[in-house]
């Protein structure tokens, strides 16, 4: 296992425990927001998760998932498959990235770096990752650990002596 | 793409850091509700996080070390200290790229042998995490 592939496979893993602890809420709870993060819980999910695709076609890449549907009732499932075939075109552009760095062009005409991107898509689930969490412990719902710690141990990447 | 990685989360911690220098110590003192606590604390305690990280994967850093028990050592050292762990950060990164090799040391109370990649991995992305 590389290093990308830990990056990213941490970063799926996380995503796929958040969905798996939203499982249980309510309507209510998934309206729920709070002050300082993205907005309401399903809202934030929808984010976090429909961005990965275009994260990766947007450098080049492939994306063979489902589409994410914001319109309806929240669908988990959905949004766990999405997660996963998106690690897989982030996964496959960030090796390729190794090879040499390649820009594209933004819808504004701006010149990107692909590494940016890459980068981008870390930040932006990690960061909105935490909005959940933060809005799952106003309503008193103890948040699943998400950190590399937590991975590690789950995956047994961390074993005792 | 690594080093883009760490230079991107220097950039973001002293980004961070320079909104932080106005505010007042009531401001720097205010916590909310699923946080990981005050301001001022968790500034110190992101920075202190990737100082232990570089120390468990045998890197040394040359800027003061910062603790989450001491006094609040002020930002500029906090700066520093954000600044020489990117550059020790890219460095162990890159000192075991690919190579996945099995670091033992003293980390989590409960858990004394850690595999380096996924260490670097939550110096990375602490920001938002609390360990």
């Amino acid at each position: 296992m590389t290093l990308i592939e830990d990056l990213y496979h941490q970063n799926e893993w996380a995503t796929l425990r958040l969905l798996e602890a939203c499982r249980g809420l309510s309507e209510e709870q998934l309206e729920a927001d709070a002050p300082g993060t993205f907005g309401s819980i399903r809202r934030t999910l929808l984010h976090l998760v429909g961005a990965d695709p275009s994260y990766v076609t947007r450098i080049g890449g492939t994306y063979e998932g489902p589409a994410v549907q914001y319109d309806g009732p929240l669908d988990l499932d959905l949004l766990a498959q999405v997660t996963q075939r998106s690690t897989v075109g982030l996964i496959e552009r960030a090796e390729r990235s190794l090879e040499g760095s390649w820009t594209f062009t933004s819808p504004e005409g701006e010149e990107i770096d692909a590494e940016v991107v890459l980068a981008q898509a870390l930040n932006h689930a990690t960061e909105h990752r935490a909005h959940v969490c933060t809005i799952l412990t106003t309503l008193g719902i103890e948040p699943p650990e998400l950190d590399a710690w937590a991975w590690a141990e789950e995956t047994g990447r961390a074993r005792m002596p | 793409m690594i080093t883009d990685l760490y230079r991107h989360n220097e950039w973001a911690n002293l980004r961070l850091l320079e909104a932080c220098r106005a505010l007042t110590d009531e401001q720097l003192d205010t916590r909310a509700v699923g946080t990981h606590g005050s301001i001022r604390g968790t500034c110190v305690h992101l920075v202190a996080g990737e100082q232990r990280y570089i120390r468990r994967l045998g890197g040394e850093t040359a800027a003061p070390d910062v603790r989450e028990t001491d006094p609040f050592p002020g930002f500029d050292v906090i700066e520093a200290a954000v600044r020489d762990n990117a550059r020790c950060l890219i460095d162990r990164a890159s000192a075991t790229q690919g190579t996945a090799i099995a670091s033992t040391f003293q980390g989590r109370p409960t858990r004394s042998m850690l595999r380096s990649s996924w260490s670097r991995r939550s110096a990375t992305l602490e920001s938002t995490g609390s360990r």
